[in-house]
């Protein structure tokens, strides 16, 4: 009974100390090209420090964490090996910046279809993920990569 | 016969009214301060002749008389290609019909993957109007090495194989086929936009 007592009472804090990940999208790409990115909203504002550790998805052979970084005019893919996540910390995975690389998808996606995405945190667990895809290309441009209808 | 003082009050507010609104009448707005055309790069750019998507070799000199945005990548890029491609659709849709006077080009710097068939599949998802360039490496470094772009091969050791590191300009070229402007990735849109219609209202008062 204690016990039960004990478990009721953090509850709360147990499920508070998880981030939460938000606004995930893939890009719609043409079917000629093997590999996308996946970009999503890491939000840790309530949660513990914690650590991403990579992700999966049923419809490619491999998901990659890389980040395009820009120094002196010059682009380049850097892989992130794991992602930490401060408590209180919000990423934002983002063209251009941070995002998943989903290698050799078995199909082409489509637009409005959903892609299931496993983020892997070291705290937290699994935190499964619907990913929406999107042609950003045909949709009118949205500076937080909202998503248009 | 004395005009009385209030007669000669009513009759100097009246000439003040009519000289007031004399000038009211030729008042307009003052021109808004014209822009300072785009400088011509001259560093940068210059004809070239690639194998291009729509058959054949084609050059840049076959687009004079339009407004040319000229952007380098390669198709198994995942998020800045298409990411500056997907902007370059909404300059598009934002220049509404003025868009007819333009032409977007896409000179890729992976040859080795990127055969023109792919290459025309994958610009066909982001506008059929695209045109795309393939050519021998020697030919892309001659044509990357006159606009200033550089590119080298990266292995990151990602399962997807080898990607670039590579400059990562849209070069604006005027009717004439001279750069006027490089956009960065962040360059927003309204700004490429505005750039485009001042090339496109320029070509009679822009005289060098």
């Amino acid at each position: 009974m204690r016990n039960w007592i004990v478990l009721m009472a953090l509850w709360p804090v147990v499920g508070l100390a998880a981030p939460t990940v938000e606004s995930a999208w893939v890009r719609a790409v043409p079917a000629v090209v093997p590999h996308t990115a996946a970009y999503f909203t890491v939000d840790n504002s309530k949660g513990s420090a914690d650590e991403l550790l990579g992700l999966d998805c049923p419809q490619v052979a491999a998901v990659e964490l890389h980040e395009s970084r820009t120094a002196a005019g010059q682009v380049r893919m850097v892989p992130v090996p794991t992602l930490a996540v401060a408590a209180g910390q919000r990423i934002v995975l983002q063209p251009g910046g941070l995002h998943a690389m989903l290698i050799d998808l078995k199909r082409p996606l489509k637009a409005g279809e959903t892609v299931p995405l496993r983020l892997h945190f070291r705290r937290a667990g699994i935190i499964p993920v619907q990913a929406v895809v999107r042609d950003d290309a045909a949709e009118s441009a949205s500076p937080h990569g909202h998503h248009h209808h | 016969m004395a005009f009385s003082r209030r007669t000669v009050w009513l009759w100097g507010l009246s000439v003040a009214l009519v000289a007031a609104l004399a000038v009211a009448s030729q008042w307009r707005p003052a021109p808004p301060p014209s822009e300072p055309p785009l400088p011509v790069l001259g560093r940068f750019g210059g004809d070239f002749h690639l194998p291009a998507t729509t058959g054949g070799v084609r050059a840049l000199s076959d687009f004079r008389g339009r407004v040319v945005l000229l952007n380098f990548g390669f198709t198994s890029c995942p998020d800045i290609c298409p990411t500056v491609l997907a902007r370059l659709s909404q300059v598009r849709r934002d220049l509404g019909p003025d868009a007819a006077q333009t032409q977007t080009l896409f000179v890729s710097f992976d040859p080795e993957r990127d055969s023109l068939a792919r290459l025309q599949a994958y610009l066909a998802h982001f506008g059929p109007e695209l045109i795309g360039f393939s050519g021998t490496p020697a030919e892309t470094a001659t044509v990357a090495r006159q606009y200033g772009v550089v590119y080298q091969k990266d292995d990151t050791g990602s399962r997807a194989g080898y990607g670039f590191s590579h400059s990562d300009y849209i070069y604006l070229i005027d009717d004439q086929g001279r750069v006027r402007k490089l956009f960065a990735t962040s360059t927003p849109v309204p700004e490429m936009v505005r750039d485009v219609r001042r090339l496109l209202a320029g070509p009679g008062k822009e005289q060098f």
